[in-house]
Parts: C-alpha cells; sequence; structure tokens
C-alpha cells in the first residue's frame, strides 16, 4: 500500500472512531487534510457525501426497515402509520423517520430501530408509545 | 469439532472465536501440513456464477511469480442474509484459516477484507483475529510464506455487493462512490462470498472426495443457503446439491401440499417463480434457475402473493436506492422502476448497459406491484 493509500485510511479510522465517538462536530477535518497531506476536495466530497446520515442525533431517528422480509412483515404499515403521527406533532416532538434497507435481523422481522435500540418482531406496542409521547 | 457441519463446525465448543480454543480443536492445524490446499484444488466446490472454484481462479493466464489477491466483502448491503454476521462472529477464525488455505491454493500473496466501517462488531472482530493469527506468525512478515492481509473499512452504504461492480468502485472507476482509491492497484483478484472460505476450510480438514459426495454431479457439495420470506420459521441451513426445493421448505414449516404463493431465488434481484413450478425440482446451482449472477445471493423466499408485492416493492426501493447514477437512463428508469408498465420495462431492458439495470428489469417481472 502506498503512503498515500495508508494516509487515507488513517483518516477513514479517524472519522469513524468519530462517528463511534458520536464527536463528528469536533473532527478537524482540515488538520487532518494537512497532516496527511490528503486531497481536499476528496475528503470534503467524502465527508459531505455521508453527513445525512451522520449529522442526525442518533437518540430522534427511527429506523424503519423496508427490506423485503420487513415488508412483507408489515413495516410498509408502521412506517406510513409513523409518518401520519409525526404530522399531528408540533416541530419539536417530530421524530426523523428513516426507511433503511435491511437492519440485518431479518429472521426476525418486522425490524425497526429506535435510538439504539432494535425492536424486533410482533410486539408492536413500542409504536402506540412513540405516536401517543 | 463437529463434522456434520461443513459451515460451523464449531458450533458446540465454547469461545471458539479465541485462537487459543480454536487452535486447541485443531483449528489452523493443515496450514502446517505438508502441502495445504491441495484438497481444495481437488473439490468441486462451485462459486461465483456456478463455476467451479479450478475454472474461476484459472480465469486468468498469470506466470507464477506475478501478485494475485483474494477479496471477500462483508460490508454489502444484502437484504435478507441475517445469516452472514452471525457467521463470521461466531468463528471469525474459519474466515481467516479458510482464506489463508485458499491462498495456498490458488496461489495468492495478499488477502483483502472488505468491511463496514460503521459496523463496529465486525471490524472489532476482525482486527482482533487479524492480530491474533499475526502474532502466532500464520501469515506476515514473521511467517514462513509470503502472505499479507488487508482489512479496509468502507462506509457501508457506498458498497454494493461483492461483483465487479465493487471492484470498479474500488478501482475508483465507478462514479457516485466519493470514497474511491486504488488500493488494488490494478491486482488481480478473486472474490469470494465469506462462507464459501468456511467451505473450503472443511474441505481440506476432510477431504474433498467428502465434500463432492454431498451432492450431485452438476451440484457436488452442499451449500449454505438462507430460507426465508413469508414463511414461520426463516433459517440458515447446508443443502446438498440436488435436494428437492419443497424439502428444504419443509424445514421452515411450509406444508408441502401449498401450491399457490411465489418463489424468488438470488435476494433482492432474484428471479420469480411461480412456486407450483418450482417446488418439485431439484436444486441445482449449476444451471438455469439457479445459477446466482452478478449482485445476486442465497437467498431463497417463499412469499403469499400479497406478501411478494411488497417483497417486489422492497426491490423497486433498494434499487433505487443503490443505483449507481453512471448512466442518466438507469438512474432515472431504477428509482421508478414501479411506475414503468411491462412492455416498458422489456424496452429498457434492451438498452441497459450494465448488468445491475437488466437484473433489476428482470426482478420487475413476476408478482404484481
Ligand atoms: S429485511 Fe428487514 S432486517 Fe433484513
Amino acid at each position: 500500500m502506498s503512503l498515500q493509500e495508508q494516509n487515507w485510511w488513517i483518516f477513514l479510522n479517524s472519522w469513524s472512531l468519530a462517528i463511534k465517538n458520536k464527536n463528528i462536530d469536533q473532527l478537524n477535518i482540515s488538520n487532518l487534510i494537512e497532516e496527511l497531506d490528503l486531497d481536499t476536495n476528496l475528503v470534503h466530497e467524502f465527508v459531505n457525501f455521508f453527513q445525512d446520515d451522520f449529522n442526525l442525533s442518533k437518540e430522534q431517528v427511527v429506523s424503519i426497515c423496508m427490506g423485503g422480509q420487513c415488508r412483507a412483515k408489515g413495516n410498509e404499515k408502521i412506517f406510513a402509520k409513523l409518518v401520519d403521527a409525526n404530522l399531528t406533532k408540533i416541530p419539536e416532538k417530530q421524530l426523523k423517520i428513516k426507511p433503511v434497507l435491511c437492519l440485518h435481523e431479518c429472521d426476525k422481522a418486522p425490524c425497526s430501530q429506535y435510538g439504539a435500540k432494535l425492536h424486533l418482531g410482533d410486539d408492536l406496542s413500542w409504536v402506540e408509545r412513540l405516536i401517543k409521547e | 469439532m463437529d463434522l456434520s457441519s461443513i459451515y460451523l463446525p464449531f458450533r458446540n465448543i465454547d469461545s471458539a472465536h479465541f485462537i487459543d480454543v480454536y487452535k486447541n480443536h485443531g483449528g489452523y492445524d493443515r496450514l502446517a501440513s505438508l502441502e495445504p490446499g491441495q484438497e481444495i484444488l481437488k473439490s468441486h466446490l462451485l462459486t461465483r456464477y456456478g463455476r467451479s472454484l479450478e475454472s474461476y481462479w484459472n480465469r486468468y493466464v498469470l506466470p507464477a511469480t506475478k501478485s494475485r489477491g483474494l477479496l471477500t466483502n462483508l460490508a454489502s448491503v444484502e437484504p435478507g442474509m441475517f445469516s452472514q454476521r452471525r457467521l463470521i462472529l461466531k468463528d471469525p477464525h474459519g474466515l481467516i484459516e479458510g482464506m489463508l488455505l485458499a491462498a495456498r491454493a490458488s496461489g495468492s500473496d495478499q488477502g483483502f477484507i472488505i468491511s463496514a466501517i460503521d459496523d463496529f462488531d465486525i471490524t472489532k472482530t476482525i482486527d482482533r483475529v487479524l492480530e491474533e493469527s499475526y502474532q502466532e506468525a500464520l501469515w506476515g512478515k514473521n511467517s514462513n510464506w509470503s502472505f499479507h492481509f488487508h482489512h479496509i473499512k468502507l462506509p457501508k452504504n457506498a458498497m454494493f455487493d461483492f461483483d465487479d461492480f465493487l471492484l470498479a468502485g474500488l478501482h475508483g472507476e465507478r462514479p457516485g462512490y466519493p470514497n474511491r482509491k486504488e488500493f488494488l492497484q490494478g491486482m488481480p483478484v478473486h472474490i469470494h462470498r465469506p462462507e464459501e472460505f468456511y467451505a473450503m476450510r472443511w474441505i481440506e480438514n476432510n477431504s474433498a472426495r467428502q465434500f463432492n459426495e454431498f451432492g450431485t454431479k452438476t451440484t457436488p457439495g452442499s451449500y449454505l443457503i438462507t430460507i426465508s420470506g413469508s414463511v414461520k420459521n426463516p433459517l440458515v441451513v447446508e443443502v446438498p446439491g440436488g435436494t428437492l426445493i419443497e424439502n428444504i421448505f419443509e424445514q421452515t414449516g411450509l406444508q408441502t401440499n401449498i401450491n399457490g404463493g411465489w418463489f424468488r431465488w438470488g435476494g433482492v434481484l432474484g428471479q420469480w417463480t411461480p412456486w407450483h413450478k418450482v417446488k418439485r425440482q431439484q436444486f441445482d446451482l449449476s444451471s438455469g434457475l439457479f445459477k446466482l449472477h452478478d449482485f445476486q445471493y442465497p437467498l431463497m423466499e417463499w412469499f403469499t402473493d400479497e406478501a411478494a408485492s411488497a417483497a417486489k416493492r422492497a426491490m423497486a426501493y433498494y434499487v433505487g436506492d443503490q443505483s449507481c447514477g453512471a448512466c442518466l437512463g438507469c438512474s432515472y428508469a431504477t428509482s421508478g422502476l414501479l411506475h414503468w408498465k411491462k412492455s416498458q420495462l422489456l424496452g429498457l431492458k434492451e438498452v441497459a448497459k450494465c448488468s445491475f439495470f437488466k437484473l433489476a428489469i428482470n426482478a420487475s417481472i413476476g408478482p404484481s406491484w
């Protein structure tokens, strides 16, 4: 691997660590570009591309699996229900409802994730709770 | 070691994910033999596109001195495949041992493991097992042969599957991937699904003949398949070539007298067939319906009519999300797949330039939306 490539992986590692530790805002991208002699455009293109995925505070995101197994077992209705309920809430109370491709727990479908917690299977009491909140 | 399982022989051994326990139960033993990899070369394990290992590895005519690599992608977004991560987390050294044995058999001197940067369980586990095996001098500068592993962590949503599409992205040839890097430097690589390396470990530790005898002449051996859909108990099974499809599904609680519904093989971009047409067929990876193409993976599903429509809508969403946008027609057509009429879809297929688009069109024929 060339030095340039190694530096890119070092950057990616710092970036992923920052995501893991939820302090992506504090990552000093410009310093890293300088220290590692990276291509500024490439780094910004990369960071911007994934910004939406990681900028949101995970606590407020409801990820609904829209994969085949989960749709087949009812997630389309759950998604619609949450979107409708959101419309009746004041903006500060609204949730970010995000469709995702697969949560890799397909044998326990339907699957969703709210914050760090995975909701698997037929017990949908969490949906009702969220709607009432 | 439980020899009745090809893919998870360590399933009943506690803590086999640590190298000391793994080695105490015979793990990595074959690497110390005189010529590791010989049994793998004799096996008829079917790999990408239903090809035998031998024909897949020999597709390059390369001088022995030319460097080549093995690559496995753990980062792909494959709806329905809950099995892969679990297999790797349970027995991560199996992947490393399988890759090392495959490297001996194929003459590779580099191994690339791609994982999703935000899948911390997997990246941590792979980092640990690579470190453990390096310390044991199974590869790297202290070992008595030349082999190096590279663990490449990339963002999950910039990855697609395990084939040329991914490679093109990794080579920086595919637009829409801001993380493009030419880390492979044009090196020829053999790409395998992770579970294939587990099969290679079993073959090497037992015998190619035993493996081949599990199946039929056209599909020798036994393959790890995820069974899912509208069935009561989705599961992961080892399926010998030649098994009747309805018998595979019986294990999930699907009764053999059911004739309705739809069958899909190959995952989200798989092909739809009415269940009654396929249930009495034999599982044969080498030809026809069961041959896996680009972007397809070993997932077998049965859906009720209603659920099949939902699964197809999931496919349309997936295709719109994953379309690379390299050509306007593709990104335009794939993101609105369900609005096209069948005749229009067939027309689009004719002008499609990439296999992703063609498969998406194929996958949109079958149950109604
Ligand atoms: S399809 Fe929903 S978790 Fe995989």
